[in-house]
């Protein structure tokens, strides 16, 4: 690929400094929101407080849900544009759905361990989150171990579409197959004391989210300029300054 | 609140700080690193 593709993208200091600022954003939101959730609502009649839980769980299972569309969009851009900002946006979504994904996996394991009195079970939910988790994992695998630039862009972005469309059958799975987990909750069925814990955390865990992507697509667009630098100077056609 | 659910509400609170700040951390490392062998190559020490 052209080393001209992230001449338009360096990273500058005014665009880091209004990232740190939201980072910082999301960390307080973040912390009010858990602090809010905690301190408002009252023990659930039948999980008591293990409800609280579900503050982190439910927006987890959220992010890692909405994160592969993340990644199917970016992928769909490359293919159609083959740029190359496109792909690291797409490869930075992808692992922020994998931490966000497997942190869901624990967090239903904990929540699982008291209520259902198993850690885990082979049921529609687990397993097919299992399989996203998976996928995305493997996703990282594929470009780690592909060298060539645009074969590895091509070959992630047909995993990342092929990821998200796992996602629906994530989300449908318990309407598909009523096994252990139970099926989605909305405003209509919850207890209003929870909702606003639940809004207030899934806004929180949304712009942790944007941060992280954000912030890792900064760190993956410095590492390809250093690649394109130490590839210049390499062939002795360097003096771009790439990133500066 | 009864010993046993704070111990698995206190879990499930620490392992989700645990993922952000090791991601977070994970992203500083990863910039930080390319950062410093970008500065290394423009300012021709890697050349």
């Amino acid at each position: 690929m052209a080393h001209a593709a992230l001449s338009s993208t360096t990273v500058t200091a005014p665009r880091t400094n209004r990232l740190a600022m939201f980072g910082w954003f999301a960390f307080v939101f973040l912390v009010a929101s858990q602090i809010i959730a905690i301190a408002i609502s009252p023990p659930d009649r039948d999980m008591g407080d293990l409800q609280k839980i579900l503050y982190v769980h439910v927006p987890s299972a959220w992010m890692s849900m909405l994160a592969p569309f993340t990644v199917l969009y970016f992928s769909l851009l490359y293919l159609w544009k083959k740029r190359e900002e496109d792909d690291l946006l797409a490869a930075a979504s992808a692992e922020v759905a994998t931490a966000f994904s497997g942190l869901t996996l624990v967090l239903g394991m904990i929540w699982g361990k008291p209520t259902w009195g198993v850690w885990w079970a082979w049921d529609a939910r687990m397993t097919s989150m299992l399989v996203q988790f998976l996928i995305l994992v493997g996703y990282l695998s594929l470009r780690a171990l592909v060298d060539e630039r645009d074969r590895r862009a091509q070959w992630s972005a047909a995993v990342g579409i092929l990821g998200a469309i796992n996602v629906p059958i994530v989300y449908m799975s318990v309407r598909w197959w009523r096994t252990l987990h139970q099926i989605q909750s909305s405003p209509a069925t919850v207890d209003p004391a929870y909702v606003i814990g639940l809004r207030l955390n899934a806004f929180a865990f949304l712009f942790v989210m944007i941060y992280f992507i954000r912030a890792r697509y900064g760190a993956a667009l410095l590492e390809r300029a250093a690649e394109h630098a130490l590839q210049d100077a390499a062939l002795g056609t360097g003096g771009s300054n790439h990133g500066s | 609140m009864e010993a046993s659910n704070l111990l698995f509400v206190s879990a499930a609170y620490a392992v989700a700080w645990a993922m952000f700040i090791g991601y977070f951390v994970h992203v500083r490392r990863a910039t930080s690193r390319a950062r410093a062998l970008l500065d290394s190559v423009n300012s021709g020490s890697l050349r």
